[in-house]
């Protein structure tokens, strides 16, 4: 009688060295892309950070170390635009979020033409962010726009929405909310819908409706996704950079001078390891905002499980 | 009569033959082959007769060949450079005076180089001098000739690969000593690079101004011309100020960066002003807040009480959209371009002139513009050598080499530095203005690699200020400080 084949001991060993030189080479062209698009370049940023290696006049590129980040630390402009940069991830997440999931619940509503508004909610985001920020502009333009011309025809008189200090960041915001509201709604009501019919069912029977079945059920239920939704939403805001630059470029002055836009300054300066300094400084901020958040996430998590399975 | 007829015919004949000496020609040339056959052969026996009596058959037959002649040369060029070959690719920014410009020409020059492929690769402005630096900087291959403005051409010089064209314009001194004489020098200086011996490095077939644009209509209403000093430019603009009616006093482009630097510039050096207080070694030390710089700060912020909404954050774009549209009327210091006398671009375009800008009263203050403009330049990383200086050379001819080169260029929307083309388009106000302005401008930056990221850093300050958000004292002391800083890192005091 045949011996039983065994996975184990020296007899396979050279098939799962194969095995494993085969996942390698599969591996191989990934991590060749991640090496040369990702590793490699913040490896590089690094180096560049600790050097004064202007774009515009190679020759006089040397080491200067840790000075790139105490320039950054004693510019003004630098605590500005994270305090920018916090400021507009709070007030658009916030927005996008609570705004979203009224229209997800708007949304969720058994009436006509539903679907075809589930559809055309969502083309905003489809938008390129070039062509949408030049049509916004165009809109908010303070002699000609749409926007004052609308305002006029009220009897109300019209802003310098983009050129004034006082108006060119909630101008912004506007135009971001509106852009991502429909995503954040969409992923909800995708969340909202996925709740089991018996669930509902369960509840209604219990007379739990109206604002308590959404704060008592759905919240609860949709957790997970109401997650996932806001860690992508806070990552994106915190490195909002093309609206900004279409629109704006961080003006009037430095009123709308977000991280990214500040950081894309010293790019056009070419001032390299300026760049490369705010641009790490600007990653550690995203990771540390990132691990704040999923950390926070996993403990809520494992202390809903431990609260059920009590 | 007749030594006349002689010398038209010994004319054409040399012209004839010199043409047919030229290399292979394509089907299109073999038509004016055969004209210059047709025209060689009356022209001959026109020669033959040209002892006999003058009859009225011969002295038709005479008019028929000097005809036919025109005509042939006329629809020939001068000279075929077959034996040049290659194919040319030129890397610009596009737009009217970038890519229009250039297109307009490749037809005109693809006549006498025939067998010289141009090819055109232009991208979007946006980070189009970031994408040329860094290129430049590895020694790219892609391109043989590039365009650049003015104000990033030291800083572009400084990544080492422009190749110096002194050899080149010395093998065609004649070519060359026409360019420097139609070429104002304080044009053509700025592409003779000091920090690289004062060779030259680029060729320009563009000139610029940053200078006061007005509506001459609404000057000529308001009783007033276009104002010397800026106490004056600050009345006007209080007079001209009528948002209810939809006008605006003036406007200027105060986006942070370098739109903001070069209106502060313009401003500065009209108040006396300048960067440094010497530009040699024991000198470099940026004085900017001085009389000049309180100066300049202050008419800014006068004016700002009668701008146009759009100026706290505009770029020349909006600029020209309100001049264009007409709630602008008066910029005491903008670029403007050509395009304001453009009657597809605006119905205004008659009455849009411009003139020196204001000065101010500090020491050394008058009317000055800043002088700006585009130039063309080898690539050192480029293969393509001859056909590169085939095109640059052709390009940046004038009406040395063609009168329909420069009035090519002025119908794409260009804006020449020659003053004989500038000469032969003085309806264009724009053009007009540039001859008359050109005697008065100073370089809109320092020939410096650190030029461009100091306008910018001025730029940051000064659009801080116009915003309210640092006052005059801080962003005077910034604008030292920082240049300061990029003086120390480009080793200028050591």
């Amino acid at each position: 009688m045949a011996a039983e084949p065994s996975f184990t001991g020296k007899r396979h060993a050279p098939l799962a060295a194969h095995r494993r030189r085969v996942a390698y080479l599969l591996l191989a062209p990934t991590l060749l892309v991640l090496l040369g698009l990702s590793i490699f370049p913040t490896i590089y940023s690094v180096f560049l950070s600790f050097r004064v290696d202007p774009l515009y006049n190679p020759k006089v590129a040397r080491f200067i170390g840790w000075r790139n980040y105490t320039d950054l630390f004693s510019d003004d402009r630098f605590w500005n635009s994270i305090r920018l940069t916090l400021y507009w991830t709070v007030v658009v997440v916030t927005i996008q979020m609570v705004v979203g999931f009224l229209l997800a619940i708007l949304l969720d509503r058994k009436m006509r033409g539903a679907s075809v508004l589930r559809t055309l909610i969502i083309v905003p985001v489809f938008i390129s962010p070039i062509a949408m920020g030049l049509t916004w502009r165009f809109i908010f333009e303070p002699v000609s726009g749409l926007a004052n011309w609308f305002l006029s025809g009220l009897g109300l008189e019209g802003y310098s929405w983009l050129s004034s200090t006082d108006t060119a960041l909630g101008t912004l915001m506007f135009v971001d909310c509106w852009q991502w509201t429909p995503f954040v709604a969409l992923i909800l009501l995708a969340g909202i819908q996925s709740i089991s019919p018996e669930i509902t069912e369960a509840a209604r029977l219990d007379r739990i409706r109206g604002v308590s079945y959404y704060t008592r059920i759905v919240l609860p239920l949709i957790r997970p996704v109401i997650m996932v939704v806001l860690l992508i939403r806070i990552v994106d805001s915190i490195r909002f950079f093309d609206l900004n630059f279409i629109m704006t470029k961080g003006g009037p002055g430095s009123s709308t001078l977000v991280m990214s836009t500040y950081d894309y300054t010293f790019f056009e300066q070419g001032h390299l390891g300026l760049m490369a300094a705010c641009g790490l400084l600007m990653l550690v901020l995203v990771n540390l905002v990132v691990f704040v958040f999923l950390n926070t996430l996993y403990r809520s998590e494992k202390a809903a499980r431990r609260a059920d399975m009590k | 009569m007749h030594g006349s007829s002689d010398r038209v015919a010994e004319t054409l004949r040399d012209r004839s033959l010199k043409i047919r000496r030229m290399a292979p020609l394509d089907k299109e040339d073999d038509v004016n082959d055969r004209d210059h056959e047709a025209a060689l052969s009356i022209i001959a026996r026109v020669a033959e007769d040209r002892r006999g009596w003058l009859t009225r058959r011969k002295f038709l037959k005479a008019t028929a060949a000097t005809t036919v002649g025109a005509i042939a040369t006329a629809y020939a060029p001068d000279e075929v450079f077959a034996d040049v070959g290659g194919k040319v690719t030129l890397f610009f920014q596009e737009g009217k005076r970038w890519g229009d410009t250039q297109r307009a020409v490749q037809p005109l020059f693809n006549k006498v180089f025939p067998n010289v492929e141009v090819v055109f690769a232009g991208q979007p402005g946006t980070d189009y001098f970031q994408t040329l630096t860094a290129r430049m900087s590895v020694k790219n291959s892609d391109f043989d000739v590039s365009y650049v403005d003015w104000g990033r051409f030291p800083g572009i010089n400084a990544t080492g690969g422009m190749d110096p064209i002194d050899d080149l314009l010395a093998q065609d001194t004649a070519w060359r000593d026409d360019y420097l004489k139609d070429v104002p020098e304080s044009v053509s200086a700025l592409y003779r690079i000091p920090s690289n011996g004062g060779s030259t490095f680029g060729l320009t077939d563009d000139g610029n101004v940053m200078t006061t644009f007005y509506r001459k209509d609404v000057f000529d209403k308001a009783g007033g011309k276009p104002p010397t000093t800026w106490d004056e430019a600050i009345a006007i603009a209080k007079q001209l100020h009528s948002p209810d009616t939809g006008q605006y006093g003036n406007i200027a482009c105060f986006q942070r960066g370098a739109w903001a630097g070069t209106v502060f510039w313009g401003v500065h050096a009209t108040c006396g002003g300048w960067w440094f207080d010497k530009m040699e070694k024991g000198g470099w030390n940026p004085v900017f807040a001085s009389d000049a710089g309180y100066e300049a700060l202050r008419v800014i912020q006068e004016l700002m009480k009668y701008a146009h909404p759009v100026s706290a954050n505009a770029t020349e774009d909006e600029v020209n959209k309100a001049f264009a549209e007409g709630s602008a009327v008066y910029g005491p210091v903008c670029w403007g371009t050509a395009v304001l006398n453009d009657p597809s671009f605006t119905k205004f375009a008659d009455s849009i002139y411009f003139d020196l800008p204001p000065a101010g009263k500090s020491p050394g203050a008058g009317q000055k513009a800043q002088m700006g403009g585009l130039g063309q330049f080898i690539n050192s990383g480029g293969q393509q050598k001859e056909a590169a200086w085939a095109w640059m050379k052709y390009f940046n001819s004038g009406d040395f080499t063609d009168p329909a080169i420069g009035d090519a260029i002025v119908a794409a929307g260009g804006q020449p530095a020659r003053a004989s083309i500038l000469g032969r388009h003085q309806d264009r106000q724009f053009l007009e203005g540039l001859y008359k302005v050109f005697p008065h401008t100073v370089p809109y930056l320092m020939q410096i690699p650190e030029a461009n990221a100091i306008q910018a850093l001025i730029g940051e300050e000064c659009a801080d200020f116009v915003n309210g958000i640092k006052d005059i004292d801080a962003a005077l002391k910034a604008m030292d400080d920082r240049t300061r800083r990029l003086m120390e890192d480009g080793g200028y005091y050591q």
